[in-house]
């Protein structure tokens, strides 16, 4: 085996199987993870903000704010103008293609994620 | 080392770097409060001046059915009805004229559980409103209803003229609504020249073309707890519509009062909490996910034989879930923990 493959072949070997673990997790490795949220407010998406990091925000919709929180990785509405508040009792959002919106005020919000895992919920 | 596994190498990492180079398929996504609810809707393969277009088109169409087809503000409906209500005849504007005949054959076909015609029934539980009900109408009212028995079978349709002898009829389309509307905002946008797309209206979606090189996928809710319960791929065509108690409904006393409700008894159907059906129809999908979940456990099968429909999932209140063997045999299950299931042969 010495015979035909150097130290510099060895090397080549064990760089190409590292560039391919490397490619794979940095590539496919986050595809199907939730990442960021997008929320949209009369038509415009406003704001995509990842999911990992925690916040409180206010966006402003038809009727007035909307207030979302982003915690633990999901997302949810926390309160809104509206009457029923359907919007706040769907809970969180987790999953590349889930959506949720607070129809009154115009505000939703959608999971992306880098490969969407869903196109859309059926539900 | 020969030459060749040099060049082999050489090739090796060059494929790689090629194949993990991302695409840029030219996905192109909005969102959008359209019909009473929010509307998603992905292209694929068109440029951001074609997209913007189509949206701004899809959003004005959409408003449209939504004004022509409500069933409570005014609207072309709302006057049908009156007219039916107090002169038995009326002429059927063009805009509700298409969705007649299929509400009516597919209402006969499901045994009267899809009811188009119980627009009062909806009406008397407060789920013809913007605003949840709070509480469940009187027996009296519910029976006294019942008692007139309307239904699509009540109606004739001679051209464009509908005739009833039954002045409870109250047409609500709401039941089956959003499925067709989601086929028609496909066709309008391959009328825009676009061959790839997904549309949803609320849960219900309607597919065109794929994702590039792979279907489009769409997860299924759990109807208990957040996440998905279950996930397939939707092919050129096919339509998927889900009736669930989670929808719309308001608790009183720890018992839920949902929007599913039963024709024959008045009441919110019991014994499923979900039902999704897959079909080539947006309208029978849709129609025929709320009358299977009216039928229940027991005879959801052979409703959807009568309906026309073979993709079918039933969740039970045991959280189990009823399938047919095309349903099961393109559905993945996500639920975790699984549902137990139970595969069931059309009768």
């Amino acid at each position: 085996m010495r015979d035909w493959l150097t130290k510099a072949d060895m090397l080549l070997l064990l760089f190409v199987t590292g560039l391919v673990v490397w490619l794979y997790v940095a590539i496919w490795g986050a595809d199907t993870a939730a990442l960021e949220v997008e929320i949209w407010s009369r038509r415009e998406r406003v704001q995509t903000l990842p999911l990992a990091e925690d916040r409180l925000l206010s966006v402003a919709g038809v009727l007035g704010d909307s207030h979302i929180e982003i915690k633990h990785a999901e997302a949810r509405f926390v309160d809104s103008p509206c009457s029923n508040k359907l919007c706040v009792l769907h809970g969180a959002l987790r999953h590349a293609g889930e959506t949720t919106a607070c129809l009154p005020n115009q505000v939703s919000l959608r999971i992306l994620g880098r490969d969407p895992r869903y196109d859309a919920i059926n539900f | 080392m020969p030459r060749y596994l040099h060049y082999f190498a050489v090739l090796v990492v060059a494929f790689l770097i090629s194949a993990c180079s991302r695409p840029q398929p030219g996905v192109q996504e909005q969102q959008f409060v359209a019909f009473g609810t929010l509307i998603s809707v992905t292209l694929y393969a068109v440029d951001e001046q074609q997209a913007q277009r189509a949206f701004q088109e899809l959003e004005a169409y959409f408003n449209q059915l939504h004004h022509d087809w409500h069933a409570w503000e005014p609207s072309p409906l709302v006057e049908l009805n009156q007219a039916l209500a107090t002169q038995g005849a009326a002429e059927v504007p063009a805009v509700i004229l298409p969705l007649i005949t299929p509400a009516q054959r597919l209402s006969i076909a499901s045994g009267g559980l899809f009811n188009p015609a119980m627009g009062g029934l909806f009406a008397l539980w407060g789920f013809q409103s913007d605003d949840p009900p709070h509480t469940p109408p009187a027996d009296a009212e519910i029976n006294s209803l019942l008692a007139q028995h309307p239904s699509m079978a009540d109606l004739q349709l001679n051209g464009t003229t509908l005739r009833t002898t039954n002045p409870a009829v109250k047409l609500d389309f709401g039941a089956f609504a959003k499925g067709y509307a989601a086929q028609l905002g496909c066709k309008r946008l391959q009328q825009l020249g676009i061959d790839n797309a997904i549309v949803a209206v609320a849960g219900d979606i309607h597919v065109i073309g794929n994702r590039g090189e792979r279907a489009w996928r769409v997860g299924v809710r759990h109807p208990r707890t957040p996440g998905i319960i279950a996930s397939t791929e939707l092919h050129d065509g096919e339509s998927i519509s889900t009736s669930g108690d989670y929808e719309r409904y308001f608790d009183v006393d720890n018992i839920r009062y949902h929007h599913l409700l039963d024709p024959r008894t008045g009441y919110p159907a019991r014994g499923a909490i979900s039902v999704t059906v897959i079909n080539n129809d947006g309208a029978t999908a849709d129609a025929s996910a709320s009358a299977l979940f009216i039928a229940g456990v027991e005879h959801w099968a052979e409703v959807a034989k009568a309906m026309g429909v073979d993709q079918v999932m039933l969740i039970d209140i045991e959280g189990e879930a009823h399938l047919t063997p095309a349903m099961a045999a393109r559905l993945r299950i996500e639920g975790d923990p699984a549902p137990e299931l139970y595969i069931q042969e059309l009768p």
